[in-house]
């Protein structure tokens, strides 16, 4: 299936985009010697992270587990390759970032925005043609769950007779 | 070319797939028989290759078939299909009987008066009907049993079945598989002849 890190977690991604772009847009995540849709389609990658970004939370959860809960957070590139347009899909993709209604698809898998960096154009002329593309790295953040078996000692025993114990 | 000795080879040709939420999805691969002949790397042709093929068991095929890249070269000497029978050890009324074969699953309820005939008979339409798509080939023995055989040599088929069945496998799946890497079509006068270089992949 080429799940990169969480189903759940990319599936948000994906329909946060669904729900972002037109309908003529297809939208596939990265996989090497796979054919790509026709233009126009948008590209999803992460590109850096997951990187824990603080300290985190430590809550008991049972005898010997403790459960850690970590703040991540991770770079999602973003992609559109289009012949047309392609800078007005890419704005519309980042507009929606503050937009309630399209935000809410990544809120509802966990994921909250911090931000984004660029649009950067980066057509390029591959062969003979020009391949018009624009990137944008998008960082978001999440919660992550983590149970840490502590190796606690709750019991000695003791082999051989305790002959003196000092108080 | 006439004076090579050809051999039967199977041609495995990756689809185009499908893209499910974003990923892809590999499509069914096409199968193709045709002839070839199949010759070792002469020095000029090494020099061809990507330089880090060229110390892999690559190997020459000349077919009149078209050749693509990334097509999965098999030679017919040296792979064999897989074969399973699965026999109905106890006939139960009102129950399913179930055969999955590469993970899909085919269930055939036994309603009453049930024999080992009419199970293997209700189980032989249902995986008869997705041969194609599990390029499996499926026979009724007739007997109480059924077999099961890979319909591409060197492609490998996992079987389950329920309590109520057993599944031997009666042969072996043998693999060896090369991947096209570079093609030349030496088509002329109307007669094709195409030549591939083909290396040899490591089991999938």
């Amino acid at each position: 299936m080429g799940i990169r890190l969480n189903q759940a977690l990319e599936d948000g991604i994906y329909d946060w985009a669904r729900l972002t772009l037109p309908s003529n847009v297809s939208i596939i995540w990265d996989k090497p010697g796979v054919p790509r849709p026709d233009k126009p389609y948008l590209l999803l990658n992460f590109s850096s992270g997951p990187v824990k970004v603080d300290g985190g939370e430590m809550a008991y959860k049972q005898l010997d587990t403790w459960t850690y809960t970590w703040r991540k957070s991770i770079a999602l590139s973003v992609s559109i390759i289009a012949d047309e347009y392609y800078l007005r899909y890419m704005t519309q993709l980042l507009n929606s970032l503050d937009c309630e209604l399209y935000y809410l698809e990544l809120q509802k898998v966990g994921f909250a925005c911090w931000g984004y960096d660029g649009p950067w154009d980066v057509t390029e002329l591959i062969d003979s043609q020009f391949e018009f593309r624009v990137n944008a790295s998008i960082t978001l953040s999440y919660g992550e769950d983590i149970d840490y078996e502590l190796g606690e000692i709750h019991s000695v025993n003791v082999n051989g007779n305790i002959t003196d114990i000092n108080a | 070319m006439d004076l090579l000795e050809n051999e039967e080879i199977v041609i495995k040709r990756p689809t185009a797939g499908s893209y499910v939420k974003g990923r892809h999805v590999a499509g069914v691969p096409e199968i193709l028989t045709c002839d070839a002949s199949v010759q070792p790397l002469d020095g000029d042709d090494l020099l061809l290759l990507p330089e880090a093929n060229r110390n892999m068991d690559t190997l020459k095929w000349y077919s009149e078939t078209e050749i693509r890249i990334d097509d999965y070269l098999k030679r017919a000497s040296e792979n064999v299909a897989q074969i399973n029978t699965c026999t109905i050890d106890s006939v139960v009324d009102d129950t399913d009987y179930v055969c999955t074969i590469n993970g899909t699953s085919f269930t055939y309820g036994s309603g009453t008066g049930a024999t080992a005939l009419s199970i293997v008979a209700g189980l032989y339409a249902l995986i008869h009907a997705q041969a194609a798509v599990l390029l499996v080939d499926a026979t009724d023995n007739l007997d109480g049993s059924y077999t099961l055989t890979s319909a591409v040599i060197g492609e490998p088929i996992t079987i389950t079945v329920d309590a109520n069945q057993s599944a031997v496998e009666d042969t072996a799946n043998v693999s060896k598989q090369y991947r096209v890497l570079k093609i030349k079509d030496w088509s002329s006068h109307f007669i094709p002849h195409y030549k591939a270089y083909g290396f040899l992949l490591e089991e999938d």
